[in-house]
């Protein structure tokens, strides 16, 4: 087992996670309520991932990190950093990656909020944002919930797009993926095997949990 | 004394139009009650005096506060507005008890004082023992006091019903009914209550606007648009058994003479100076009696003739009863009175309608 390679997965999921919280559930709330015609482009865009190969994602990213690239001058001009074959690179990765996994839970757990309930907090004379912390998010946070583990799980088997962004640094950019890929070119079987074997446990029990709670969960 | 006065119109993108011209007092218990049928447009109204929707055009005076102007493009928010408003499925908090969900509009009482009025409500609506419950656990009527109560603490300025009964369970709506008006008569609070059940607006309102296709075709006290409907859209929204076209013969003072399917009728007289009218009769209005003993006294023009009965149905404590006599012609007798009659499908049978029952409305 490749304890370094863990703690590096552990890092990237639980950054990829905590973004993914903070500019997802906005995101999510306003794709849930608003009627902008033009919505559905953000929807489609935001589902992209769900189809797009990792790797067409990682090219258009690698191009996007170049010094010539919007996202890598930025970045350089920021930090003083370059993003590929860097830690902060593959989070950006892996956050895209992970863009539906997050956000499309989250908006449809709100979308799941009676309308009503809403409306009739208003009429109760409390404003808006108060309104999202006592009753939006209240009522919407299992699915919230959900969305977070689904994200995190997911986040932690990343393959592609960490290999296209990333290559194979270990402690910066070998994730436990790129692990069991390197142990498998390596003709390493056996370690190949004990981290795969991890990692199946992990989203198996992860998964199995999430349905368990959902089931006795009183929201459904 | 402040009035409320409201008159606006809301288009939706569909090309529906809502049009409103509504006021009652302020600071004085009544209800008016908006009836039509289901998508006539009268949730909308609702709607648009809470501010959870916004007119395209006219004004919403509330006393001295201008809560909508669309002239100037001015709309309170229903935080500003200090309404409360009653959700058909009463929408309340299903994860707050009974307790935080009648005190959540306090937000600005201290701690004591929140405790305090909603202990009182609690009490005064009879949900004592059930602070600690959710909503998932009580019962419809009392989800629809808890729902009363979490507006009424806030002691708004209107109070708005978007049918209070309809999601009660048959058994216990005629109960609540009753109690409503009375629970409501305690709150100097002018209400406005939507309703698609005819029973319900003519209980429990002191005035009915009826809606059709979005727009108010009469606004009166529940006797006149059940007596005295202005047209016959209204008269078949009130369920008057009897309309029939008719034409005006005869003009006197106090009556004139109209001719329906062969037969001439004495109807009081109307200001209506067309000759092709509408006659709208009501089914309690039409006396049945045996044609075997007819003597009765009367001064000044009655109606009096035979009549074939073509149908019987039994409604429990009523009987309706269809008769022909040169045009359909409804009855209701309850069950002694019928029995009495003795009478039989196919058997002739004598009507009195007195003229003041005969109603006319302009074709």
């Amino acid at each position: 087992m490749d304890w370094t390679a863990l703690w590096l997965t552990l890092q990237v999921a639980g950054c990829t996670t905590g973004v993914l919280s903070v500019f997802g559930i906005p995101l999510a709330y306003w794709l849930a309520r608003s009627r902008w015609r033009g919505k559905f482009l953000i929807e489609a865009c935001v589902a992209l991932p769900l189809i797009l190969p990792p790797a067409v994602l990682g090219f258009y990213l690698l191009v996007a990190f170049s010094s010539q690239g919007l996202l890598g001058r930025g970045f350089y001009n920021l930090t003083g950093g370059t993003l590929p074959f860097s830690f902060p690179g593959i989070v950006v990765g892996s956050v895209l990656c992970n863009l539906p996994f997050a956000v499309r839970p989250f908006a449809a757990s709100f979308a799941g909020v009676d309308p009503r309930l809403i409306e009739a907090s208003w009429c109760l004379g409390v404003s808006k944002p108060q309104t999202f912390w006592r009753v939006t998010l209240p009522l919407a946070w299992p699915g919230i919930l959900a969305g977070v583990v689904l994200t995190f799980a997911h986040a932690v088997g990343e393959f592609g797009v960490i290999l296209m962004l990333g290559g194979n640094i270990a402690g910066v950019t070998r994730t436990l993926s790129i692990s069991i890929y390197d142990d498998v070119q390596a003709l390493n079987y056996q370690q190949a095997n004990q981290t795969a074997f991890v990692l199946l446990v992990f989203s198996f029990v992860t998964l199995a949990a999430l349905h368990a709670w959902g089931k006795r969960n009183w929201m459904t | 004394m402040s009035v409320l006065s409201a008159q606006f119109e809301k288009r939706f993108p569909q090309g529906a139009i809502i049009q409103a011209d509504l006021s009652c007092q302020m600071n004085a218990f009544s209800i008016t009650a908006l009836y039509g049928p289901s998508g006539c447009g009268k949730t909308t109204i609702l709607r648009c005096l809470a501010g959870l929707e916004r007119p395209e055009r006219g004004s919403i005076q509330a006393g001295p506060q201008r809560w909508l102007d669309a002239a100037t493009n001015l709309c309170w928010t229903p935080q500003q507005r200090d309404v409360g408003f009653l959700f058909q499925e009463y929408a309340l908090f299903p994860h707050l008890t009974v307790e935080q969900n009648v005190g959540y509009g306090l937000r600005h009482s201290s701690h004591q004082d929140r405790r305090r009025l909603t202990g009182e409500m609690l009490e005064r609506f009879g949900l004592n023992g059930l602070g600690k419950r959710f909503p998932l656990q009580i019962s419809g009527g009392q989800k629809q006091r808890v729902a009363l109560a979490r507006v009424l603490v806030r002691q708004p300025q209107l109070l708005l019903l978007d049918e209070p009964l309809s999601a009660l369970d048959v058994q216990i709506r005629d109960q609540v009914r009753l109690e409503l008006r009375r629970t409501l008569a305690e709150f100097q609070i002018p209400v406005f209550l939507v309703t698609h059940d005819r029973l319900e607006a003519l209980v429990l309102a002191d005035r009915i606007a009826i809606l059709d296709q979005g727009r108010i075709l009469q606004a009166d006290t529940p006797d006149v648009v059940y007596r005295r409907p202005n047209s016959v859209a209204v008269a078949r929204m009130m369920g008057v058994e009897t309309i029939e076209s008719a034409r005006v013969v005869e003009r006197h003072s106090q009556f004139i003479t109209v001719e329906v399917g062969g037969m001439r009728l004495a109807a009081t007289n109307t200001a209506i100076s067309a000759d092709q009218i509408w006659i709208c009769i009501r089914a309690e209005d039409v006396e049945l009696g045996s044609t075997r003993n007819h003597t009765i006294d009367v001064s000044g023009p009655v109606n009096q003739f035979a009549a074939r009965i073509q149908g019987v149905t039994a409604e429990g404590p009523l009987f309706r009863i269809v008769l022909n006599c040169g045009f359909e012609i409804t009855s209701v007798l309850t069950r002694p009175n019928w029995e009495r009659l003795n009478l039989k499908v196919g058997e002739t049978v004598n009507v009195t309608i007195h003229p003041s029952a005969i109603h006319s409305v302009v074709l």
